[in-house]
């Protein structure tokens, strides 16, 4: 029997997809009522699995879920035309199929002996792009064109471009493919290919073994999201961003690196930044506990901004993200007990489960507050409630619990901190015996 | 406990080392399995020699003074080496410390190192990605061969599900799950056509069965892009 078990409280939670077999939940969308998600159920580990969709209201719950009956692997979940849209993969019937849920009068165009070697969606406003090789190794580019209507407008193999295809978008109006290409048995660049114009263009920033994992457009230009193994950390594998200007140059790359592997498996672009989500194997981990899920968000200027990390005590696998209405997040992914069980992590706008971003431990109220929360432009600014003293001492704190910079201010005045570098940090308000704490975030600060 | 076999010894012939823990040595061991699918396909003969321990890490084999000795002394043409089954992804840098150390020993002394790709836990198909990156890493740097029977294991629970490669705690392989990590090791290791009829299998296994585990190993191989083609 399927359940799904909400453990938190509005707006934050954490849902579990429970039931006999394994779950990975692949993809989340928010609407007006809650959260609609797509898992996939095996009876088997290896066994093609079931679609299930279920819809949790805006605390977690479930309030409908439903098999969708056709033996298939779901791929992707979007929004296109107002309409959910799944991409499901079919190897019994050697096909895929682009599935809306909703709306009565929906097509639903399949893609016979294509797109068997993997592929990839991304909803533009009038049309749905699709992405992929048809040969499990790699091999030519095929794309295809759906309308709004989901009539399939154009399905063109591209036998002159090999690249492993992993996500397509649209850049600056085109129709951009992200892929890489294998450079030698082990190296592997990040390749872009251009249909309209028949460009593909090949980025090695540098001798090691590049992953990507999505292409996220922006008002000029992209971000791609990778994963590489490079001899920057011992040759263990981390997150890499490359960012491309309208002219399609780099910009800036960033680097993030742990003790062990440091897996991407999504991102989104949260407006003001980039979120993305996988898993870690950072230490310490163990036999049994192997992996967390991991979230960071980065500035469009590639700052890190923050991370953190979720799990229990086996394993924990972030496997997608999209950003919430009010900037927090929602992380579909799983986690092993038996078998994988699916989960919707629902997070504030730190990626924490504490709600959204502040933390207060103070003992007596009242209540200090932050004037812009994330702050923009490296400035913080604390506004003090009257009647806390005269003499109150304001820290600011790096995650790292180190004291960056201290104030003193009195009650119903300002304490402001300029010049502070982007990321996430503490603000404690003390006036003995009483302390407070908030968290806060800079974003597009000073370096 | 440390376990030497010497399975078969003959004049001009090949010698191979496999070193590891339970993974290898389960089921009658990895080298006697590898040593009869080998023998049956090829008129070339193989020697088969073994050196393992119960939950072995490379760090633990590397400072085994006795598996340096054999090493250094065993007039061994090539050696397989099984890391324990979560270091490559809960801490690669010591895998790669101490199976840098091995095979740079191997080369030291005219051994063609290789590396053996565990499976992931049954519970756990997503722990591939951090075995198969560990070692190819290996095989990369080394410039040797990577058997890639994770890769298979992922394969072949994909087109026969109820076919269970696992022993009872989701960890170990069953002997069907051994059969194929030899399968694996005899196709991208030793280079042998096992789809060739007759090819052995072990006792009580059925004929389409050992053909599709015997086929299974050999496309897993020949999908995965040896590393060392671009060895340093």
């Amino acid at each position: 029997m399927l359940q799904l078990l909400a453990i938190f409280a509005l707006p934050v939670f954490l849902s579990e997809v429970s039931g006999e077999g394994e779950i990975r939940t692949i993809g989340t969308i928010q609407n007006s009522n809650g959260y609609f998600t797509v898992s996939n159920i095996r009876d088997f580990p290896g066994a093609v699995p079931d679609t299930y969709l279920s819809y949790l209201d805006n605390s977690g719950e479930s309030t409908q879920g439903y098999y969708l009956g056709s033996q298939g692997e779901a791929m992707q979940l979007c929004s296109f035309s107002g309409k959910k849209t799944i991409l499901v993969r079919k190897p019994l019937q050697n096909s895929v199929v682009v599935l809306q849920v909703g709306g009565a009068e929906s097509r639903y165009p399949a893609f016979e002996d294509q797109f068997m070697g993997g592929v990839s969606m991304f909803p533009g406003m009038e049309h749905l792009l699709l992405a992929g090789n048809d040969d499990p190794s790699n091999g030519p580019v095929r794309v295809a064109v759906i309308n709004q209507d989901m009539e399939v407008l154009s399905n063109q193999l591209f036998p002159d471009v090999q690249m492993e295809v992993v996500s397509v978008s649209l850049v600056d109006g085109e129709t951009c493919v992200l892929g890489s290409t294998g450079l030698n048995g082990w190296e592997r660049d990040v390749a872009l290919f251009f249909p309209g114009s028949m460009e593909v263009l090949h980025f090695i920033p540098q001798s090691g073994r590049f992953s990507p994992v999505e292409l996220l457009p922006l008002d000029e230009g992209c971000i791609m999201v990778c994963n590489a193994i490079t001899g920057e950390n011992g040759q263990i594998g981390g997150l890499f961003l490359m960012k491309l200007d309208g002219s399609l140059s780099i910009d800036w790359t960033v680097t993030l690196y742990g003790e062990s592997w440091l897996s991407a498996s999504a991102a989104d672009a949260t407006g003001e930044g980039i979120i993305v989500t996988g898993w870690t194997n950072d230490l310490p981990m163990s036999e049994v506990n192997r992996s967390d899920i991991f979230l960071a968000e980065f500035s469009l200027d590639g700052d890190l901004l923050w991370t953190t990390t979720h799990g229990g005590g086996t394993v924990d696998y972030g496997l997608d993200v999209t950003t919430c209405t009010d900037g927090g997040f929602a992380v579909s992914g799983c986690f092993a007990d038996d078998l994988y069980n699916g989960l919707v992590l629902r997070t504030d706008s730190l990626g924490t489960l504490e709600g959204m971003g502040l933390e207060e431990q103070g003992t007596e109220q009242p209540l200090v507050s932050v004037l812009q929360n994330p702050s923009r432009c490296g400035t913080i600014g604390i506004l003090l409630p009257e009647g806390i003293g005269t003499d109150v001492s304001v820290s600011l704190i790096d995650m790292s619990g180190r004291i960056v910079e201290r104030t003193s201010a009195a009650g119903g005045g300002t304490a402001v901190f300029t010049g502070v570098p982007p990321g996430v940090y503490l603000v404690q308000v003390s006036n003995a015996p009483a302390m407070h704490t908030i968290k806060v975030t800079v974003t597009g600060g000073a370096l | 406990m440390t376990v030497l076999l010497l399975s078969s010894v003959l004049a001009a012939s090949t010698t191979m080392l496999f070193v590891g823990n339970s993974y290898t040595f389960g089921n009658g061991g990895l080298w006697t399995i590898t040593d009869s699918l080998f023998g049956s396909v090829t008129v070339d003969t193989l020697i088969t020699l073994s050196h393992t321990m119960g939950g072995a890490t490379l760090q633990d084999h590397w400072n085994d003074q006795e598996l340096r000795w054999l090493l250094e002394n065993g007039d061994i043409d090539m050696a397989i080496f099984q890391e324990q089954s979560c270091m490559p992804v809960i801490n690669p840098r010591l895998t790669y410390q101490y199976g840098d150390s091995l095979a740079l020993l191997c080369a030291a002394e005219g051994i063609q190192p290789s590396f053996l790709m565990t499976w992931p836990r049954k519970n756990d198909p997503l722990m591939l990605h951090g075995l198969e990156e560990g070692y190819s890493r290996m095989g990369y740097v080394h410039g040797c061969p990577v058997a890639p029977c994770g890769r298979a294991f992922a394969m072949l629970q994909g087109v026969f599900f109820l076919l269970d490669l696992y022993a009872a705690d989701g960890s170990h392989p069953s002997m069907e799950g051994s059969y194929l990590a030899a399968s694996v090791i005899a196709v991208s290791v030793l280079e042998a056509d096992i789809t060739v009829p007759g090819a052995w299998r072990p006792s009580g296994m059925s004929e389409p069965l050992g053909e599709l585990i015997r086929e299974t190993a050999t496309i897993a191989c020949s999908l995965y892009t040896q590393p060392m083609e671009g060895g340093q």
